[in-house]
């Protein structure tokens, strides 16, 4: 179980760090302590090869105001739709025939936040099915699965792996491995976005097979619970 | 699994909080399903202003229909207005101020605040002012709001705003329009009211001749061409005269007379030399009611240059065989009532208003001028209002007064026309010019894809020292701007709009949804820019209270409230067909024409007349004492009888398509999707450069090259090639233009001395593509 705490507080860690990529423009700092992180040595040979390619791409220059400021105008290529190609980072785009923002997929996010408990800020003034706000949707309920499951709330724990499911089948799995294939296709120039958007569509399909696992482990964990008329 | 803690060591971004979520205060209940109907328009520059019904669902669009409110005539809008939505909700719309990184041009940009980019166009403006005079300042404020009261981008906050800041270099005349409304103030006078008879009289002629007028395509008037088609019901000859068998004459199914582009004044010409020669035009109408008509017929008959000004003669120039313009002379002098409809594309020539006046002077032979079923002029704009229709002309000049800035209403600067901002840019003083430009402010202007000459456009941008633009796309314009403010559509605003081409009614353009993203209206940016600039009291009241304010200053007030407008969305006005100079011809004594003879002027003594010295005409007008007193067939540089047609033998014209509106709408996949961007070109024409239908070809002359595909079609008179304006400059590395720009091939130093833009006079070639490379 503890195992499984773990590995939910690094999902929400993963989310939030991702959330953090899409929502707005790097800065001099987050890039500072991605380009000191060590040397990765995992068993995903994908996902190896793109964060390490992400390393060398960090290694390359001094981050200077100069690089940053680079990093600040891709960002607006790609995904505040000034580019030649730009990759629009909102579920109703890619889900919509006529490719425009404020579709079905954004009242179904709205409600699905809503149900818990959250709404998006005002402050971010993209719609609710922009990238960043569905990445730290599923944080938030990553880490809300990690603290039911410390406080042996089991029942919790269930639904919200049945959330985190349904909502990573209706929403991210649906168009984020599109839209990462996007970004690396009509991106070559922005060599860092299209690491970090085969570091995210690695990620996808990695937390397809993690979700079921969660799932099967804690109806197992919960069947043994039973077993022993606990 | 195995990999996620490691992963999560070294990809993290600290503590995972929510940023972008937050917990609801309370229990609330869940969202209420609520689905709501707005009425409101679209203020683009089409004129049309149609009644929209917007269906939303939970506060999000879900589709756009026509307003029906059970009368006639219908307000039916087009194709553009019932998508708007897709230009809304565009992903691609600029949604954050932005200021370029790379070279201007190159279309590189990042996101800074509102806060920092006020202040930097803020710092720019005063340094400029100061160190040149606030005339260094272009001001490039055109028509992407327009018709509206409050939210307009012409004449509207920002041109308000700099004269109010010093000073600026100002668009001294309109577009389209300017050789419509120059030729009827110096043949009519300055009237107070619009120069033609509405389109519902259409039905009380006995002939209508639509001078390349083509309303089945670019509507001209949200009602227009349902009146064309009862006159067809009705069984009267419509005759079309146009390069091209439009859409229009197909759907009326019009006699179409071919005629080649910038040479109509001639053919106009020649008919009022058959209608003098055979002794066919209305003698007592004329004498009573027409100054000049002796100094026309004698240049008509060439009693001063030697040439008579013949079918003949026309034929040539023309061609239009003698006897096909022989007929029609006779049977539009035969068929009283006659309409005579002259559209606003021949007088998009060079010396456009020559055209507009010859049409004028053939209307008044044939005492066509004030009565039912006759015409008068094509109508719309700045001539609006009459007894019936105070109303209307009342409320825009109410309207428009706080932010008239206009320099012959007090406002402060210098004035060129627009066709030759880049020229102006480039030369400056030594070219003649009243200033030497250092900045461009633009708001609601794709200048660069618009004006005449785009890569001479490319080369002003890139000397000016600071460029600014508000938008809603990153047009061409905007990516040679240093920075671009995002701006809201006006689904996200209130307004009051007016059709200013044609139909008397008003409509409150509702505000549907709030702005989206980091978008503000140019009027907040005005107000941003006024208070960094130290500009005290600029528009400090709410949107709410200005529109109210100038509601119940106008005659609007008269038939419902504010709220009740509000509400009801559309407010018919004028329901009886208005007939231009009615009570003038009824009872000229009481009511003259207010031209100095009093009567319509085929001469002009107003021309005459004016000091070209005084403070109000600007450099712009003081070239009218160029232009010639009568109706003149003036050749130019780019028709076929010119000097430059051995290079370039095919005559170039740019209508208006029915999926664009200029250059809006045109990166909107929803109506882009709808058709091919094409060149239209006669089969033999085709033939001679071994062109077949649908193949890629480039069109050029000196200017430059566009690349586009053929359309073969017997649809266009030999020798005229035709393609929609509009389509958005981009540029390949060897410099041909793959979006089909036409203005790359348009010369920007034809504009007519009166302001005629000549968007329509220009020579090219074509060639199949792979013939070049």
């Amino acid at each position: 179980m503890e195992k499984l705490q773990e590995l939910n507080k690094n999902r929400a860690g993963l989310y939030s760090f991702l959330s953090r990529i899409y929502r707005q423009e790097m800065d001099k700092e987050l890039l500072e302590n991605m380009k000191s992180s060590k040397p990765l040595n995992i068993d995903d040979a994908e996902m190896a090869c793109a964060c390490n390619k992400l390393r060398k791409i960090l290694e390359r220059g001094p981050i200077n105001e100069e690089y940053v400021e680079n990093l600040e105008a891709d960002y607006a290529s790609l995904f505040l739709g000034i580019g030649r190609y730009p990759v629009h980072p909102y579920e109703s785009v890619y889900l919509s025939e006529d490719r425009v923002i404020m579709g079905e997929s954004r009242d179904d996010v709205l409600r699905m936040y809503f149900r818990e408990g959250l709404q998006k800020v005002d402050s971010f003034k993209e719609p609710e099915d922009h990238i960043a706000v569905e990445l730290e949707f599923m944080a938030f309920l990553c880490g809300q699965l990690q603290e039911a499951l410390s406080r042996g709330t089991k029942d919790t724990g269930q639904r919200l792996i049945e959330v985190q499911k349904d909502f990573f089948e209706k929403h991210l799995k649906s168009w984020v491995p599109e839209f990462c294939d996007d970004i690396v296709m009509h991106a070559s120039q922005y060599d860092f976005y299209q690491a970090m958007a085969n570091i995210t569509k690695r990620y996808i399909l990695l937390e397809e097979t993690t979700l079921l696992q969660i799932s099967e482990a804690l109806k197992n964990y919960r069947t043994a619970l039973e077993g022993t008329g606990r | 699994m195995n990999c996620y803690a490691e992963l999560a060591e070294n990809l993290s971004a600290g503590n995972p909080e929510l940023v972008l979520l937050e917990r609801m205060k309370g229990i609330k209940p869940p969202p209420a399903e609520e689905e709501k109907d707005v009425i409101t328009t679209c203020t683009v520059d089409c004129g049309g202003t149609c009644p929209l019904q917007v269906h939303l669902k939970n506060g999000i669009i879900k589709k756009i229909t026509f307003y029906d409110d059970g009368e006639a005539p219908p307000l039916q809008g087009c194709i553009r207005g019932l998508n708007f939505h897709y230009r809304v909700y565009a992903p691609d719309r600029i949604k954050y101020p932005l200021i370029r990184v790379g070279e201007r041009g190159e279309g590189r940009f990042k996101r800074i605040s509102w806060e920092k980019a006020i202040s930097i166009i803020a710092g720019e403006m005063k340094r400029i002012k100061e160190s040149y005079g606030p005339e260094a300042i272009l001001e490039c404020n055109y028509s992407g709001s327009t018709g509206v009261v409050l939210h307009a981008t012409i004449w509207g906050a920002n041109y308000h705003l700099l004269s109010c800041f010093g000073g600026r270099t100002a668009f001294g005349t309109l577009t389209s329009n300017v050789g419509a409304s120059w030729a009827s103030r110096f043949t009519y006078g300055d009237i107070p009211y619009e120069d033609a008879n509405s389109f519902s009289d259409i039905v009380n002629a006995k002939l209508i001749i639509l001078w390349g007028l083509n309303p089945a395509e670019n509507r001209f008037g949200t009602e227009t061409f349902y009146w064309l088609t009862q006159a067809k019901k009705k069984g009267i000859k419509i005759i079309c005269i146009d390069p091209c068998c439009t859409d229009s004459v197909r759907a009326l199914g019009a006699e179409w007379i071919p005629v080649k582009p910038s040479t109509d004044t001639a053919m106009l010409i020649a008919m009022a030399f058959v209608l003098l020669t055979e002794d066919i035009y209305d003698k007592d109408y004329a004498a009573k009611y027409v100054f000049g008509l002796d100094s026309y017929r004698d240049y008509v008959l060439g009693v001063a240059d030697g040439i008579p000004k013949s079918p003949e003669w026309a034929a040539k120039i023309t061609g239009v065989p003698a006897d096909i313009i022989t007929r029609l002379a006779r049977e539009y002098a035969s068929a009283k009532p006659a309409a005579l409809i002259q559209g606003w594309a021949p007088g998009r020539t060079a010396n456009g208003e020559q055209y507009h006046r010859a049409a004028l002077a053939l209307q008044a032979m044939t005492g066509n001028i004030g009565i039912r079923g006759g015409s008068g002029s094509c109508g719309g704009l700045q001539y609006r209002g009459g007894k019936a229709k105070t109303s209307l002309a009342k409320l825009i000049s109410t309207l428009r007064l706080k932010h008239s800035s206009r320099l012959n209403y007090g406002g402060k600067g210098v004035e060129i026309k627009p066709a030759k901002w880049a020229d102006a840019v480039l030369h400056g003083k030594a070219g003649g010019y009243p200033s030497d430009i250092k900045m461009i402010y633009v708001v609601g202007h794709n200048i660069l894809n618009q004006r005449q000459n785009v890569k001479k456009g490319i080369e002003a941008f890139k000397k000016v020292e600071f460029a600014v633009c508000q938008e809603l796309f990153l047009t061409p314009t905007a990516r040679y701007s240093d920075i671009v403010l995002p701006v809201t559509t006006n689904f996200e605003r209130n307004d009051i709009s007016i059709p200013w081409v044609k139909g008397c009614y008003a409509v409150y353009a509702n505000k549907v949804i709030d702005p989206l993203w980091d978008c503000k209206s140019d009027l907040d940016i005005a107000r941003a820019l006024a208070r960094k600039l130290g500009v005290d009291g600029f528009e400090d009241k709410t949107d709410d209270e200005l529109l109210r304010e100038r509601f119940n200053e106008s005659q609007l007030k008269d038939h419902l409230s504010y709220d009740e407008f509000k509400k009801k969305g559309l407010l018919r006005l004028d329901k009886e067909p208005f007939i231009a100079f009615k009570e003038r011809i009824e009872d000229p004594e009481a009511n003259p024409f207010p031209t100095p003879s009093g009567k319509i002027e085929i001469y002009s003594l107003g021309l005459d007349g004016m000091d070209f010295n005084v403070r109000d005409f600007s450099s712009v007008k003081s070239d009218f004492r160029d232009i010639p007193r009568i109706p003149t067939f003036l050749p130019c540089d780019e028709i076929p009888a010119s000097l430059k047609t051995g290079k370039y033998p095919l005559q170039l014209t740019t209508p208006h398509s029915r999926y664009r509106v200029h250059s809006q709408y045109f990166n909107i996949p929803r109506l882009r999707n709808l058709y091919r961007h094409e060149i239209w070109m006669n089969p033999d024409d085709a033939a001679d450069r071994g062109i077949k239908d649908g193949d890629s070809v480039r069109v050029f002359n000196d200017r430059g090259t566009i690349a586009v595909l053929a359309k073969v079609t017997d649809r266009m008179m030999p020798g005229v090639v035709r393609c929609y304006e509009g389509a958005w400059y981009d540029p390949d590395e060897e410099g041909v233009d793959r979006g089909g720009c036409v203005n790359v091939l348009i010369d920007d130093m034809l504009t007519s001395p009166a302001g005629a833009s000549n968007f329509n006079t220009c020579m090219v070639d074509v060639a199949r593509e792979e013939k070049i490379n």
